[in-house]
Protein backbone atom coordinates (compact mmCIF):
# COMPACT_ATOMS: atom_id res chain seq x y z
CA UNK A 1 0.00 0.00 0.00
CA UNK A 2 1.43 3.27 -0.64
CA UNK A 3 2.76 5.38 2.11
CA UNK A 4 2.20 9.27 2.51
CA UNK A 5 3.98 11.23 4.79
CA UNK A 6 2.29 13.91 5.76
CA UNK A 7 3.00 17.11 8.53
CA UNK A 8 0.99 18.53 10.87
CA UNK A 9 2.24 22.48 11.62
CA UNK A 10 1.58 24.95 13.53
CA UNK A 11 1.91 26.75 16.57
CA UNK A 12 1.93 25.57 20.02
CA UNK A 13 -1.25 24.59 21.50
CA UNK A 14 -3.47 24.92 18.66
CA UNK A 15 -4.83 21.59 18.73
CA UNK A 16 -2.00 19.70 16.47
CA UNK A 17 -1.52 16.36 18.73
CA UNK A 18 -5.67 16.64 20.26
CA UNK A 19 -6.97 16.35 16.23
CA UNK A 20 -4.35 13.20 15.13
CA UNK A 21 -5.20 11.49 18.72
CA UNK A 22 -8.93 12.25 17.83
CA UNK A 23 -8.66 11.07 14.33
CA UNK A 24 -5.98 7.86 15.08
CA UNK A 25 -7.09 6.70 18.45
CA UNK A 26 -10.85 8.34 19.02
CA UNK A 27 -9.79 9.79 22.19
CA UNK A 28 -9.51 13.23 23.07
CA UNK A 29 -8.29 14.84 26.68
CA UNK A 30 -8.79 18.66 27.59
CA UNK A 31 -5.80 18.47 29.40
CA UNK A 32 -2.75 20.60 27.31
CA UNK A 33 0.34 18.48 26.55
CA UNK A 34 3.38 20.30 24.51
CA UNK A 35 5.18 18.45 22.42
CA UNK A 36 8.59 18.54 22.62
CA UNK A 37 9.85 16.89 19.66
CA UNK A 38 8.04 14.47 16.96
CA UNK A 39 5.64 11.88 17.37
CA UNK A 40 4.63 10.08 14.34
CA UNK A 41 1.57 8.10 13.89
CA UNK A 42 0.36 5.64 11.05
CA UNK A 43 -3.01 5.41 10.07
CA UNK A 44 -4.68 3.32 7.01
CA UNK A 45 -7.00 5.64 5.11
CA UNK A 46 -9.81 4.88 2.54
CA UNK A 47 -10.86 7.06 0.11
CA UNK A 48 -12.42 7.24 -3.19
CA UNK A 49 -9.03 7.20 -4.75
CA UNK A 50 -7.67 4.51 -3.36
CA UNK A 51 -6.46 3.76 0.20
CA UNK A 52 -2.87 4.88 1.83
CA UNK A 53 -1.24 4.81 4.96
CA UNK A 54 -0.32 8.19 6.35
CA UNK A 55 2.48 8.51 8.50
CA UNK A 56 1.71 11.62 10.42
CA UNK A 57 4.12 13.74 11.82
CA UNK A 58 2.75 15.45 14.87
CA UNK A 59 5.77 18.17 15.12
CA UNK A 60 5.93 20.71 18.05
CA UNK A 61 4.71 23.83 18.00
CA UNK A 62 6.70 25.74 15.93
CA UNK A 63 7.19 29.23 18.55
CA UNK A 64 10.46 31.13 20.03
CA UNK A 65 11.27 28.32 21.83
CA UNK A 66 11.16 25.31 19.29
CA UNK A 67 11.61 26.48 15.68
CA UNK A 68 10.46 24.12 12.90
CA UNK A 69 13.34 22.20 11.09
CA UNK A 70 13.36 21.95 7.69
CA UNK A 71 14.66 18.65 7.54
CA UNK A 72 11.00 17.47 9.35
CA UNK A 73 9.22 18.11 5.94
CA UNK A 74 11.55 16.08 3.65
CA UNK A 75 9.30 13.53 2.06
CA UNK A 76 6.29 15.01 2.87
CA UNK A 77 3.39 14.51 0.14
CA UNK A 78 0.79 16.84 2.15
CA UNK A 79 0.45 19.00 5.24
CA UNK A 80 -1.72 20.87 7.55
CA UNK A 81 -1.58 24.37 9.12
CA UNK A 82 -3.35 24.26 12.34
CA UNK A 83 -5.07 27.48 13.67
CA UNK A 84 -7.02 27.82 16.75
CA UNK A 85 -9.91 29.33 16.17
CA UNK A 86 -9.81 31.48 19.86
CA UNK A 87 -6.34 32.93 19.73
CA UNK A 88 -5.72 35.63 16.80
CA UNK A 89 -2.30 35.23 17.27
CA UNK A 90 -1.99 31.63 16.23
CA UNK A 91 -2.30 32.77 12.89
CA UNK A 92 1.09 34.60 13.02
CA UNK A 93 3.58 32.19 11.78
CA UNK A 94 1.35 30.25 9.10
CA UNK A 95 2.41 31.69 6.30
CA UNK A 96 6.24 31.69 7.29
CA UNK A 97 5.71 27.68 7.83
CA UNK A 98 3.72 27.62 4.28
CA UNK A 99 6.66 28.91 2.75
CA UNK A 100 9.07 26.89 4.34
CA UNK A 101 7.26 23.98 3.78
CA UNK A 102 6.92 24.66 -0.32
CA UNK A 103 10.89 25.83 -0.24
CA UNK A 104 11.80 22.05 1.16
CA UNK A 105 8.96 20.35 -0.88
CA UNK A 106 7.73 22.78 -3.26
CA UNK A 107 4.03 22.80 -3.41
CA UNK A 108 1.84 19.50 -2.10
CA UNK A 109 -1.69 19.25 -1.24
CA UNK A 110 -2.31 21.61 1.95
CA UNK A 111 -5.35 22.38 4.11
CA UNK A 112 -5.79 24.90 6.92
CA UNK A 113 -7.49 23.69 9.88
CA UNK A 114 -9.36 26.13 12.17
CA UNK A 115 -9.29 24.08 15.05
CA UNK A 116 -11.66 24.17 18.45
CA UNK A 117 -15.00 25.74 16.42
CA UNK A 118 -16.83 23.95 19.48
CA UNK A 119 -15.52 26.98 21.34
CA UNK A 120 -18.33 29.49 19.74
CA UNK A 121 -17.93 31.70 23.26
CA UNK A 122 -14.08 32.48 22.68
CA UNK A 123 -14.19 32.51 19.17
CA UNK A 124 -11.77 35.56 18.46
CA UNK A 125 -11.39 35.32 14.97
CA UNK A 126 -13.71 37.98 12.66
CA UNK A 127 -14.26 37.80 8.55
CA UNK A 128 -11.12 39.46 7.61
CA UNK A 129 -9.04 36.72 10.05
CA UNK A 130 -10.88 34.06 8.25
CA UNK A 131 -10.51 35.30 4.52
CA UNK A 132 -6.45 35.69 5.22
CA UNK A 133 -6.47 32.01 6.15
CA UNK A 134 -8.34 31.10 3.18
CA UNK A 135 -5.83 32.82 0.72
CA UNK A 136 -3.14 30.00 2.34
CA UNK A 137 -5.37 27.13 1.36
CA UNK A 138 -8.93 25.49 1.86
CA UNK A 139 -9.92 26.17 5.14
CA UNK A 140 -11.60 23.22 7.42
CA UNK A 141 -13.73 24.22 10.19
CA UNK A 142 -12.56 21.02 13.16
CA UNK A 143 -12.68 20.26 16.60
CA UNK A 144 -10.44 17.62 18.28
CA UNK A 145 -12.72 17.79 21.15
CA UNK A 146 -16.49 16.34 18.96
CA UNK A 147 -14.45 15.20 16.08
CA UNK A 148 -16.33 17.73 13.49
CA UNK A 149 -14.36 18.09 10.37
CA UNK A 150 -11.33 15.97 11.51
CA UNK A 151 -12.21 12.67 9.19
CA UNK A 152 -13.49 14.74 6.69
CA UNK A 153 -10.04 16.95 6.29
CA UNK A 154 -7.63 13.23 6.46
CA UNK A 155 -9.90 12.32 3.82
CA UNK A 156 -9.88 15.18 1.67
CA UNK A 157 -6.08 15.57 2.08
CA UNK A 158 -5.37 11.73 1.29
CA UNK A 159 -8.01 12.17 -1.90
CA UNK A 160 -6.07 15.38 -2.61
CA UNK A 161 -2.39 13.46 -2.38
CA UNK A 162 -3.83 10.61 -4.53
CA UNK A 163 -4.54 12.84 -7.47
CA UNK A 164 -8.10 13.33 -6.69
CA UNK B 1 42.22 0.12 31.46
CA UNK B 2 39.16 -0.83 29.01
CA UNK B 3 35.96 1.00 30.13
CA UNK B 4 33.18 -1.35 31.26
CA UNK B 5 30.86 -2.15 28.41
CA UNK B 6 28.08 -1.40 30.85
CA UNK B 7 29.08 2.31 30.84
CA UNK B 8 26.94 2.78 27.88
CA UNK B 9 23.89 0.94 29.53
CA UNK B 10 24.46 2.98 32.71
CA UNK B 11 23.90 6.42 30.23
CA UNK B 12 20.75 4.85 28.37
CA UNK B 13 22.70 5.26 25.68
CA UNK B 14 22.08 3.14 22.32
CA UNK B 15 25.36 3.37 20.34
CA UNK B 16 25.54 1.85 17.07
CA UNK B 17 28.81 2.41 14.87
CA UNK B 18 28.42 2.38 11.01
CA UNK B 19 30.12 -1.15 10.08
CA UNK B 20 29.20 -0.26 6.31
CA UNK B 21 26.58 1.28 4.02
CA UNK B 22 23.19 0.71 5.54
CA UNK B 23 24.23 -0.95 8.48
CA UNK B 24 25.24 -0.68 12.24
CA UNK B 25 26.50 -2.68 14.89
CA UNK B 26 25.51 -2.25 19.10
CA UNK B 27 28.52 -1.08 21.08
CA UNK B 28 28.70 -2.44 24.66
CA UNK B 29 25.32 -3.96 26.43
CA UNK B 30 22.69 -1.85 25.27
CA UNK B 31 20.29 -0.04 27.77
CA UNK B 32 16.85 -1.47 28.97
CA UNK B 33 15.03 0.75 27.53
CA UNK B 34 16.32 -0.70 24.29
CA UNK B 35 15.45 -4.54 25.03
CA UNK B 36 11.79 -5.25 23.76
CA UNK B 37 13.09 -3.40 20.67
CA UNK B 38 16.12 -5.33 19.71
CA UNK B 39 14.24 -8.31 20.71
CA UNK B 40 12.70 -8.29 17.11
CA UNK B 41 16.03 -8.50 15.68
CA UNK B 42 17.46 -11.61 14.12
CA UNK B 43 20.94 -10.64 14.91
CA UNK B 44 20.87 -8.41 18.68
CA UNK B 45 24.28 -7.28 17.80
CA UNK B 46 23.77 -6.05 14.23
CA UNK B 47 21.02 -3.95 12.56
CA UNK B 48 20.10 -2.24 9.46
CA UNK B 49 19.06 0.82 8.47
CA UNK B 50 15.47 -0.16 7.58
CA UNK B 51 15.07 -1.97 11.03
CA UNK B 52 16.12 1.27 12.78
CA UNK B 53 13.67 3.46 10.21
CA UNK B 54 10.77 0.99 10.90
CA UNK B 55 11.62 1.09 14.57
CA UNK B 56 12.03 4.84 14.81
CA UNK B 57 10.27 6.51 11.82
CA UNK B 58 11.82 9.86 12.89
CA UNK B 59 15.05 8.72 12.25
CA UNK B 60 14.09 8.35 8.49
CA UNK B 61 15.32 12.18 8.09
CA UNK B 62 18.18 12.55 10.75
CA UNK B 63 19.76 9.45 9.30
CA UNK B 64 20.13 11.78 5.99
CA UNK B 65 21.37 14.72 7.71
CA UNK B 66 23.72 12.21 9.42
CA UNK B 67 24.64 10.65 6.51
CA UNK B 68 26.53 13.94 5.43
CA UNK B 69 28.03 14.38 8.29
CA UNK B 70 29.46 10.73 8.18
CA UNK B 71 30.93 11.24 4.61
CA UNK B 72 32.10 14.75 5.20
CA UNK B 73 36.43 14.98 5.99
CA UNK B 74 36.09 16.77 9.65
CA UNK B 75 35.10 15.34 13.30
CA UNK B 76 31.30 17.18 14.50
CA UNK B 77 28.07 16.20 16.13
CA UNK B 78 24.96 16.56 15.00
CA UNK B 79 21.92 16.02 17.80
CA UNK B 80 18.27 15.61 16.70
CA UNK B 81 15.23 16.85 18.37
CA UNK B 82 13.60 14.50 20.58
CA UNK B 83 11.37 12.38 19.47
CA UNK B 84 8.71 10.28 20.93
CA UNK B 85 8.24 6.05 20.04
CA UNK B 86 5.12 4.38 21.55
CA UNK B 87 6.18 2.14 24.78
CA UNK B 88 5.01 -1.58 24.80
CA UNK B 89 2.10 -0.69 27.95
CA UNK B 90 3.10 2.60 28.79
CA UNK B 91 3.61 6.47 27.96
CA UNK B 92 5.86 7.41 24.71
CA UNK B 93 9.46 6.91 24.97
CA UNK B 94 11.20 10.01 24.61
CA UNK B 95 14.51 9.42 22.48
CA UNK B 96 17.14 12.28 21.40
CA UNK B 97 19.41 11.09 18.60
CA UNK B 98 23.45 11.93 17.83
CA UNK B 99 25.31 11.58 15.50
CA UNK B 100 29.13 11.66 15.76
CA UNK B 101 31.78 11.59 13.08
CA UNK B 102 35.28 10.76 14.98
CA UNK B 103 38.89 10.22 13.20
CA UNK B 104 38.04 6.28 13.15
CA UNK B 105 34.09 5.94 13.69
CA UNK B 106 31.06 7.03 12.64
CA UNK B 107 28.37 6.56 15.48
CA UNK B 108 24.89 7.07 15.75
CA UNK B 109 24.00 7.71 19.39
CA UNK B 110 20.06 7.18 20.88
CA UNK B 111 20.05 8.45 24.42
CA UNK B 112 16.77 7.36 26.22
CA UNK B 113 17.84 8.95 29.53
CA UNK B 114 13.66 9.60 30.73
CA UNK B 115 14.50 11.91 33.19
CA UNK B 116 16.67 14.48 31.65
CA UNK B 117 14.44 14.45 28.77
CA UNK B 118 10.86 14.44 31.15
CA UNK B 119 12.73 17.85 32.52
CA UNK B 120 13.26 19.49 29.21
CA UNK B 121 9.56 18.54 28.54
CA UNK B 122 8.14 19.81 32.18
CA UNK B 123 10.31 23.05 31.30
CA UNK B 124 8.67 23.80 27.71
CA UNK B 125 5.52 22.95 29.17
CA UNK B 126 5.97 24.89 31.87
CA UNK B 127 6.72 28.04 29.47
CA UNK B 128 3.88 27.26 27.01
CA UNK B 129 1.37 27.41 30.35
CA UNK B 130 2.13 30.53 30.74
CA UNK B 131 2.31 32.01 27.78
CA UNK B 132 -1.37 31.11 27.51
CA UNK B 133 -1.74 32.21 30.48
CA UNK B 134 -0.21 35.65 29.69
CA UNK B 135 -2.44 35.62 26.33
CA UNK B 136 -5.60 35.21 28.15
CA UNK B 137 -4.79 37.74 31.03
CA UNK B 138 -4.03 39.88 28.32
CA UNK B 139 -7.62 38.99 26.04
CA UNK B 140 -9.19 39.91 29.46
CA UNK B 141 -7.73 42.87 30.50
CA UNK B 142 -8.82 44.68 26.95
CA UNK B 143 -12.34 43.17 27.59
CA UNK B 144 -12.21 45.06 30.51
CA UNK B 145 -10.66 48.19 29.01
CA UNK B 146 -13.62 48.15 26.62
CA UNK B 147 -16.11 47.89 29.24
CA UNK B 148 -14.50 50.70 31.20
CA UNK B 149 -13.74 53.49 27.85
CA UNK B 150 -17.79 52.05 26.52
CA UNK B 151 -18.57 53.45 30.23
CA UNK B 152 -16.39 56.47 30.24
CA UNK B 153 -17.63 57.25 26.71
CA UNK B 154 -21.14 57.47 27.34
CA UNK B 155 -20.14 59.68 30.71
CA UNK B 156 -19.48 62.67 27.17
CA UNK B 157 -23.30 62.87 26.51
CA UNK B 158 -24.20 63.94 30.43
CA UNK B 159 -21.58 66.35 30.54
CA UNK B 160 -22.23 67.60 27.03
CA UNK B 161 -25.65 68.52 28.36
CA UNK B 162 -24.81 70.00 31.21
CA UNK B 163 -21.97 72.08 29.86
CA UNK B 164 -25.23 73.18 27.25
CA UNK B 165 -27.28 73.49 30.60
CA UNK B 166 -24.56 75.96 32.11
CA UNK B 167 -23.86 77.66 28.72
CA UNK B 168 -27.80 78.73 28.46
CA UNK B 169 -28.35 79.71 31.84
CA UNK B 170 -24.68 81.85 31.55
CA UNK B 171 -26.38 83.66 28.18
CA UNK B 172 -30.29 84.00 29.30
CA UNK B 173 -28.94 86.26 32.98
CA UNK B 174 -30.45 89.22 32.59
CA UNK B 175 -27.58 92.10 32.88
CA UNK B 176 -29.34 93.92 35.62
CA UNK B 177 -32.74 92.77 38.48
CA UNK B 178 -32.50 90.74 41.19
CA UNK B 179 -29.34 87.85 39.74
CA UNK B 180 -27.87 86.71 43.16
CA UNK B 181 -24.20 88.04 42.80
CA UNK B 182 -22.58 85.17 43.31
CA UNK B 183 -24.09 83.33 39.92
CA UNK B 184 -22.29 84.41 37.23
CA UNK B 185 -19.12 82.97 39.14
CA UNK B 186 -20.76 79.92 39.55
CA UNK B 187 -22.19 79.30 36.34
CA UNK B 188 -18.85 80.20 34.96
CA UNK B 189 -17.26 78.06 37.15
CA UNK B 190 -19.30 74.80 36.40
CA UNK B 191 -19.01 75.42 32.49
CA UNK B 192 -15.19 75.03 33.07
CA UNK B 193 -15.39 71.91 35.38
CA UNK B 194 -18.24 70.55 32.60
CA UNK B 195 -15.87 71.71 30.23
CA UNK B 196 -12.23 69.96 31.45
CA UNK B 197 -14.01 66.53 32.05
CA UNK B 198 -14.60 66.85 28.53
CA UNK B 199 -11.41 67.16 27.54
CA UNK B 200 -10.41 64.61 29.78
CA UNK B 201 -12.96 62.10 28.71
CA UNK B 202 -11.36 62.71 25.16
CA UNK B 203 -7.82 61.95 26.17
CA UNK B 204 -8.64 58.68 27.54
CA UNK B 205 -10.34 57.82 25.12
CA UNK B 206 -7.94 59.19 22.55
CA UNK B 207 -5.17 57.11 24.62
CA UNK B 208 -7.25 53.56 24.45
CA UNK B 209 -7.84 54.33 20.63
CA UNK B 210 -4.03 54.77 20.38
CA UNK B 211 -3.34 52.07 23.13
CA UNK B 212 -5.17 49.44 21.26
CA UNK B 213 -4.41 50.34 17.45
CA UNK B 214 -8.71 50.90 17.24
CA UNK B 215 -8.04 54.36 16.43
CA UNK B 216 -8.92 54.13 13.01
CA UNK B 217 -7.39 52.23 9.71
CA UNK B 218 -3.21 52.32 9.23
CA UNK B 219 -1.95 54.96 7.61
CA UNK B 220 -1.78 53.83 3.47
CA UNK B 221 -0.11 55.97 1.39
CA UNK B 222 -2.89 58.16 0.48
CA UNK B 223 -2.92 59.51 3.83
CA UNK B 224 -1.06 62.99 4.32
CA UNK B 225 -1.71 66.76 5.44
CA UNK B 226 -0.19 69.97 5.32
CA UNK B 227 2.01 70.40 8.58
CA UNK B 228 2.14 74.28 8.22
CA UNK B 229 -1.99 74.41 7.74
CA UNK B 230 -2.62 72.22 11.00
CA UNK B 231 -0.07 74.83 13.43
CA UNK B 232 -2.15 77.45 12.09
CA UNK B 233 -5.40 75.76 12.76
CA UNK B 234 -4.83 75.22 16.43
CA UNK B 235 -3.26 78.37 17.11
CA UNK B 236 -6.34 80.10 15.77
CA UNK B 237 -8.34 77.71 17.92
CA UNK B 238 -5.81 78.36 20.98
CA UNK B 239 -5.68 82.12 20.39
CA UNK B 240 -8.62 83.55 22.93
CA UNK B 241 -7.38 81.05 25.37
CA UNK B 242 -4.29 82.30 25.25
CA UNK B 243 -5.48 86.60 24.83
CA UNK B 244 -7.68 85.09 28.09
CA UNK B 245 -4.58 84.56 29.85
CA UNK B 246 -2.07 87.35 28.53
CA UNK B 247 -0.17 85.32 26.55
CA UNK B 248 1.11 85.72 22.48
CA UNK B 249 0.97 82.80 20.42
CA UNK B 250 3.29 83.36 18.07
CA UNK B 251 4.24 80.89 14.90
CA UNK B 252 7.23 81.03 13.38
CA UNK B 253 9.04 79.13 10.47
CA UNK B 254 12.21 78.27 9.42
CA UNK B 255 11.85 79.00 5.62
CA UNK B 256 9.94 81.24 3.27
CA UNK B 257 7.45 78.76 2.39
CA UNK B 258 3.44 79.68 2.84
CA UNK B 259 2.39 76.14 3.09
CA UNK B 260 3.97 72.55 4.17
CA UNK B 261 5.62 70.77 4.74
CA UNK B 262 3.57 67.99 3.90
CA UNK B 263 3.42 65.03 6.27
CA UNK B 264 2.31 61.32 6.32
CA UNK B 265 -0.62 61.59 8.93
CA UNK B 266 -3.70 62.61 9.67
CA UNK B 267 -4.49 66.25 10.39
CA UNK B 268 -7.20 65.63 12.90
CA UNK B 269 -4.79 63.95 15.25
CA UNK B 270 -1.69 66.09 14.52
CA UNK B 271 -3.84 69.10 15.35
CA UNK B 272 -4.85 66.90 19.16
CA UNK B 273 -1.49 67.01 19.36
CA UNK B 274 -0.35 70.60 18.86
CA UNK B 275 -3.12 71.45 21.27
CA UNK B 276 -1.75 69.15 23.76
CA UNK B 277 1.57 70.62 23.99
CA UNK B 278 0.55 74.59 23.26
CA UNK B 279 -2.30 74.04 25.91
CA UNK B 280 0.56 72.72 28.45
CA UNK B 281 2.54 75.68 27.77
CA UNK B 282 -0.67 78.22 27.95
CA UNK B 283 -0.48 76.37 31.54
CA UNK B 284 2.83 77.58 33.11
CA UNK B 285 4.19 80.42 30.69
CA UNK B 286 4.16 83.83 32.63
CA UNK B 287 1.90 86.72 31.79
CA UNK B 288 2.38 88.88 29.59
CA UNK B 289 4.91 86.37 27.62
CA UNK B 290 5.34 84.84 24.36
CA UNK B 291 4.69 81.26 23.57
CA UNK B 292 6.63 80.25 19.96
CA UNK B 293 5.88 77.23 17.65
CA UNK B 294 8.59 76.95 14.98
CA UNK B 295 8.23 74.90 12.18
CA UNK B 296 11.42 73.54 10.42
CA UNK B 297 13.82 70.35 9.23
CA UNK B 298 15.91 68.61 11.29
CA UNK B 299 17.97 65.29 9.18
CA UNK B 300 15.25 65.24 6.62
CA UNK B 301 12.07 65.01 8.96
CA UNK B 302 9.66 67.66 9.90
CA UNK B 303 10.21 69.04 13.28
CA UNK B 304 8.15 71.09 15.55
CA UNK B 305 9.39 73.45 18.71
CA UNK B 306 7.06 74.96 21.22
CA UNK B 307 9.07 77.02 23.75
CA UNK B 308 7.62 79.04 26.51
CA UNK B 309 9.17 80.63 29.45
CA UNK B 310 7.75 78.80 32.11
CA UNK B 311 9.29 76.91 35.12
CA UNK B 312 10.57 73.82 32.92
CA UNK B 313 9.59 70.31 33.77
CA UNK B 314 11.68 69.34 37.22
CA UNK B 315 14.59 67.28 35.91
CA UNK B 316 13.51 63.89 38.05
CA UNK B 317 10.21 63.80 35.90
CA UNK B 318 12.19 64.05 32.54
CA UNK B 319 12.77 60.33 32.01
CA UNK B 320 9.05 59.27 32.22
CA UNK B 321 7.43 62.60 31.06
CA UNK B 322 5.89 60.46 27.91
CA UNK B 323 4.55 57.87 30.19
CA UNK B 324 0.88 57.76 31.34
CA UNK B 325 0.05 59.55 34.80
CA UNK B 326 4.05 60.43 35.67
CA UNK B 327 4.79 62.01 39.12
CA UNK B 328 7.81 63.58 39.74
CA UNK B 329 9.09 61.89 43.65
CA UNK B 330 9.37 65.12 45.17
CA UNK B 331 5.99 66.30 43.79
CA UNK B 332 6.70 68.55 42.20
CA UNK B 333 5.27 68.16 38.66
CA UNK B 334 3.21 65.03 37.35
CA UNK B 335 1.69 64.27 34.06
CA UNK B 336 -2.18 63.28 33.14
CA UNK B 337 -2.30 61.61 29.39
CA UNK B 338 -1.81 64.38 27.42
CA UNK B 339 1.98 63.60 26.47
CA UNK B 340 1.30 60.11 26.61
CA UNK B 341 -1.18 60.20 24.02
CA UNK B 342 1.18 62.69 21.82
CA UNK B 343 4.16 59.71 22.01
CA UNK B 344 2.07 57.44 21.10
CA UNK B 345 0.80 59.19 18.33
CA UNK B 346 3.66 60.75 17.36
CA UNK B 347 6.11 57.09 17.23
CA UNK B 348 2.93 55.01 15.61
CA UNK B 349 3.87 57.56 12.33
CA UNK B 350 7.47 57.13 12.33
CA UNK B 351 8.37 60.07 14.46
CA UNK B 352 10.32 61.39 17.62
CA UNK B 353 9.13 63.35 20.35
CA UNK B 354 11.25 65.38 23.36
CA UNK B 355 11.98 67.61 25.59
CA UNK B 356 14.73 69.68 26.15
CA UNK B 357 15.19 72.63 29.09
CA UNK B 358 15.46 76.26 27.71
CA UNK B 359 17.86 78.46 29.28
CA UNK B 360 17.81 80.41 31.25
CA UNK B 361 14.40 79.56 31.94
CA UNK B 362 11.53 77.55 29.93
CA UNK B 363 10.46 74.20 27.71
CA UNK B 364 10.98 73.37 24.59
CA UNK B 365 8.67 70.53 23.26
CA UNK B 366 9.41 68.92 20.20
CA UNK B 367 8.13 66.69 17.79
CA UNK B 368 9.46 65.34 14.65
CA UNK B 369 7.77 63.37 11.59
CA UNK B 370 8.64 62.42 8.41
CA UNK B 371 7.81 64.05 5.10
CA UNK B 372 6.54 63.08 2.38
Amino acid sequence: MMQKKVCMLGTFSVGKTSLVSRYVRSIFSERYLTTIGVKIDKKVVATARGEATLLIWDIYGDDEFQAVRASFLQGASGYFLVADGTRRSSLARLPALKSLMEDTVGKVPCRILLNKVDLHADWELGTVEEQALAELGPVIKTSAKTGQGVEEAFVQLTTHMLGG
Amino acid sequence: MPLSTDLLAALDLLALRSIESECFEVLGTPPAWAAPFLRSLPDAGRLSRAWLCDTFPFLESFLCDAAQLWSGPAPGRIESVSFAVPWPGGDDLLLVASALRLPTDCLLLIDGNQAHLHEQLRLLQHARDAHLVHQRLQRDVLKRDILFHSIVHDLTSQLSAMRGVFQLLQGSLPTSGAVPPELPGLLAAGLRAATKQEALIADILDVFRSETGSDGAPLDEATSCDLGACIDETVKLLSPSASWRRVTLRVQRADTASRGPTIRAESRRVERVLSNLIENALRYASRGSEITVTLGQRDGMAVVFVDDDGPGVPRELGAQLFEKFARARSGGGKTGLGLYFCRLTITRWGGQIGYEPRQPRGARFWFSLPTV
